[in-house]
């Protein structure tokens, strides 16, 4: 479903992501793991193309991402939901519009239509009720499910989480990670999410994977990796 | 050394300003406007600066009234203080006093609100929706300022007229329907082109510069700040600067 080859990607001359390869297979959860500035975040924008790689390919669903123009990229992404780390939600909207609104954009649906399908993903993330509230009247939590909403909107097979749990307390993290596992499998999503929760990374996803300086440094699923007797690996997990 | 670097990032910064002004420029021409969001930006914008542009007009016309009255009482023309307030406000004051108010309410405040959304990622989060940022957010500001500024324009006129009537009238004893009359009889459509000319350059100068300082945005709450000003004083040198030129051009032409 998602194939990344040789993907590379430098700033001022320092290289964030160095030949990476990375498969996901259909249905699949991987998480990518790492410390800060290991290159995750832009990975998920190369992925869906909001960065270019300096060098490699991204397939995705049979796409060349990497050979697409703005105008293609666009209409490509309606077939990925993308989780952003600060939720990114409108502000001038309610959750109800902004869960309604790639609905409005790309569907033909009528009004009501579009108000059925909100209130059915609002009541998937736990939000029934919440519709009628603004981004800054919502906890942390909340705004994550609500975009978490929107993304799921378009019934992408594709779902990118972008640090879903980071700003968010053990537990709210702990729902979050639960809640999009559960989603992922509920909707048939391959999903990838970047995050360096470690815990809630094996929590979520089938397999992870461990970037250090760009590159894979072990990939697999949680034993595989406790196993890993690479320095770097052991002291990550640890 | 200091200067070279600035003169290039200042050429390289203008070059992606242009790039950005053609892409909704494009979207104009391909019909890829949101008229909804731009019958809201219009409200929007036209309700942030009513009141002030109001206030600095009435201000505007009854300042020019009283120091034409001292003026032009040394010269035993008096009565000439309607044409004063009239010809001042319809051919230079109006047109640049409004633009500045404009500047500093609404453009500052379309600068804030991209700029919030940039370093918030709901510009990113617009591309991850399939849905065109500038399309959806750009245009329709830009269009709005087209709309808005002209209307204020008109507005400031009127009400700066009234400003300098009730003073020619109630300071200077001029009869009400004289200085009515000289009013309307003053103002050609000539004069009135003038203004509108400038207005209309006003606008997309205001437009772009709010629009895409906010939208390249970057550096959290501080960096919306300093856009933000970096905007509305971009707008004003622009203004001010650009009325000079616009000045001469329309008086070599329409001089008379």
């Amino acid at each position: 479903m998602i194939r990344v080859r040789g993907l590379s990607k430098a700033f001022n001359g320092q290289k964030v992501l160095d030949g990476l390869d990375l498969d996901v297979a259909a249905g699949e959860i991987l998480a990518v793991m790492g410390p800060s500035g290991t290159g995750k975040s832009v990975l998920l924008l190369q992925l869906i193309g909001l960065m270019p790689p300096d060098e490699g390919d991204i397939e995705i669903a049979g796409v060349v991402v990497t050979d697409l123009a703005e105008r293609e990229l666009l209409k490509f992404r309606r077939q990925v939901g993308y989780l952003f780390q600060d939720s990114a939600l409108y502000d001038f909207m309610t959750v109800e519009e902004n869960v309604g609104f790639p609905l409005r954009e790309h569907t033909p649906a009528r009004p009501v239509e579009i108000k059925e399908r909100v209130n059915e993903l609002l009541k998937m993330v736990d939000m029934a009720g919440a519709g009628g509230k603004y981004p800054s009247e919502l906890s942390g939590g909340m705004r994550k499910r609500a975009a978490l909403a929107r993304a799921l909107a378009l019934g992408s097979k594709v779902l990118l989480c972008d640090e879903p749990t980071s700003g968010l307390d053990p537990i709210r993290s702990r729902d979050i990670s639960l809640l999009i596992r559960e989603l992922s499998r509920k909707l048939g999503c391959t999903t990838l999410i970047t995050t360096h929760d470690v815990r809630n990374a094996f929590r979520t996803a089938d397999r992870a994977l461990v970037l250090n300086q760009g590159r894979a440094a072990a990939c697999g699923p949680e034993n595989v990796l406790r196993a890993s007797t690479d320095p770097f690996v052991m002291e990550f997990l640890e | 050394m200091a200067i070279v670097i600035m003169i290039k990032n200042g050429l390289a910064s203008l070059g992606r300003g242009a790039l950005f002004f053609m892409e909704a420029g494009g979207c104009v021409l391909k019909g890829r406007v949101r008229w909804g969001g731009v019958f809201q930006q219009i409200f929007d914008q036209g309700v942030r600066s009513l009141v002030i542009v109001m206030l600095v007009s009435f201000a505007s016309g009854a300042v020019l009234a009283l120091q034409g009255q001292v003026m032009m009482a040394r010269f035993g023309a008096k009565e000439f203080i309607a044409q004063l307030v009239a010809l001042s406000l319809v051919r230079e004051l109006s047109p640049v006093f409004t633009a500045l108010v404009f500047s500093g309410k609404s453009g500052a405040g379309i600068a804030a609100e991209l700029g919030t959304m940039s370093v918030n990622s709901q510009i990113q989060a617009t591309r991850t929706l399939g849905v065109d940022p500038v399309e959806f957010l750009v245009v329709p500001r830009m269009l709005a300022c087209l709309v808005v500024l002209p209307i204020l324009v008109v507005v400031s006129e009127l009400v700066g007229i009234m400003g300098g009537y009730i003073v020619a009238v109630h300071e200077a004893n001029i009869p009400p329907v004289y200085y009515v009359n000289q009013t309307i009889q003053c103002i050609g459509f000539v004069d009135f082109f003038c203004g509108f000319v400038k207005v209309f350059f006003f606008a997309v100068l205001i437009g772009w510069i709010c629009c895409y300082k906010g939208f390249f945005t970057s550096g959290g709450s501080m960096g919306v700040g300093r856009y933000t000003t970096a905007a509305v004083a971009m707008c004003y040198v622009g203004i001010i600067v650009s009325n000079t030129l616009l000045t001469k051009i329309i008086l070599t032409f329409w001089g008379n």
